[in-house]
């Protein structure tokens, strides 16, 4: 379970826009798994991601999590970073948070389970419980959606 | 790859079979489709390169975020054993995987467009006279498969000019090389353009013994401007339309000047 916490993390802070959000998203799953378990003949990192976006769902419709995101300070423009490297690195990651949160929390797992985890569609329809038909249109319109996100960014 | 394992699927559009295509989840008849439509469709090729884009910028800046330590709230959850097991762990393995897929399915379809015509696109283009198949007898341009060798009218070209440089050819026709790079296997590559009155095209070929092995062409009709070669190839067109060939080749980023010069007086080898 331990091995796969890392990209728990990094598929959690997909989810959620931000680290301590993240954190706190992978620490609730890391206990959820540990006192439920994990059924048999499911792989551990696939089970995780399935735990981790229930909770994460149920954040969403516990509290408005879009608004509360969008009130953060840290979340809107005029960072004030040290250092060059970090500055970089952290601010691409900032916008991307932010190009993740113009997408539906269904199209950020399914492109992070994919274009990210580097799951097979066939994985990832078991992880989020749709069709692959379904993996195969929404990850089309997120892709679609970050392709434009980032032109504007760009260009 | 999972290829086959998918169920039949109805895309409702060409952004869903691009997609599928960059996660390797085509089936082979679905690819070899899409990939004939690729090297004739600038902006379907575009598309791609966008679509791509927007997946790998998203696994650049997410990636390293598995590689920071974990929050000592959890180790301690986890227990004592899971510190000394967070000393030891890997690195979060690393994904390289769509430009791998687009390479093997380059190699899936590429030889069959390339057989299906394009060798007669190009001695169109050039004005060369086609013998009555009509079909490879462009033998000034393009040997039968699909190769550009000492006795062809592009050889020389690709032997010798300088990237950036032009040169005219028979019928009104100029050449242009783009660019060099080399493949994982090491050869060389350069990207080509031509251009005559009312055409242009653009090719990759790869140097192997003795000849350039062409990888890719695209072509199509244009005018020509009052500013040279560029002004009438389109704004984005036929260079960008062959990036994606040119990204699953290449593995470093195009050699300078220097290196290119080095590499033509060494033969190409």
């Amino acid at each position: 379970m331990l091995a796969g916490l890392p990209r728990l993390r990094r598929f959690a802070r997909s989810l959620s826009g931000n680290a301590d959000d993240a954190d706190d998203l992978m620490q609730a799953t890391a206990e959820r798994v540990l006192t439920s378990g994990v059924p048999e003949d499911v792989d551990v990192l696939r089970w995780m991601f399935k735990v981790c976006r229930n909770l994460y769902i149920d954040q969403l419709r516990a509290l408005d999590v879009r608004r509360r995101a969008a009130e953060r300070p840290e979340l809107a423009e005029g960072l004030v970073l040290s250092g060059e490297d970090v500055a970089i690195g952290e601010l691409s990651l900032r916008e991307v948070d932010r190009e993740m949160a113009k997408l539906s929390e269904e199209q950020r797992a399914v492109i992070t389970l994919i274009a990210v985890e580097g799951l097979t569609y066939r994985e990832a329809a078991k992880v989020l419980d749709v069709p692959i038909g379904t993996i195969m249109s929404r990850l089309a319109r997120a892709r679609a959606a970050l392709a434009s996100s980032t032109v504007n960014a760009d260009g | 790859m999972q290829m086959g394992e998918r169920p039949d699927y109805f895309f409702a559009n060409d952004d869903e079979r691009l997609s599928a295509l960059i996660d390797g989840e085509l089936t082979p008849a679905e690819a070899d489709a899409l990939g004939q439509r690729l090297v004739f469709e600038p902006a379907l090729a575009r598309r791609l390169t966008a679509l791509r884009v927007a997946g790998d910028r998203l696994r650049q800046v997410y990636g390293p975020v598995a590689d920071e330590p974990l929050p000592d709230a959890l180790i301690a959850l986890l227990g004592a054993d899971a510190r000394r097991d967070e000393a030891r762990r890997e690195p979060a393995e690393p994904r390289v995987v769509p430009l791998r897929r687009i390479a093997a399915l380059r190699q899936s379809w590429l030889p069959t467009s390339i057989a299906a015509g394009v060798a007669l696109a190009i001695g169109l283009m050039l004005g060369v006279s086609l013998g009555p198949s009509g079909r490879f007898d462009a033998a000034p341009l393009l040997a039968q498969d699909a190769s550009i060798g000492p006795d062809d009218a592009l050889f020389e070209v690709l032997e010798t000019l300088p990237s950036g440089q032009s040169a005219a050819l028979a019928g009104g026709v100029s050449a242009t090389p783009r660019l060099t790079f080399r493949t994982g296997a090491g050869a060389y590559c350069r990207e080509l353009s031509l251009t005559s009155s009312d055409r242009w095209a653009a090719l990759v070929g790869c140097r192997d013994e003795a000849a350039w092995r062409l990888e890719a062409l695209i072509q199509g009709p244009g005018s020509a401007g009052p500013g040279g070669n560029d002004a009438f190839l389109p704004a984005s067109g036929p260079v960008t339309a062959l990036d994606p060939i040119v990204d699953a080749l290449m593995t470093d980023v195009p050699l300078g000047a220097e290196a290119e010069r080095d590499a033509m007086a060494a033969g190409w080898r």
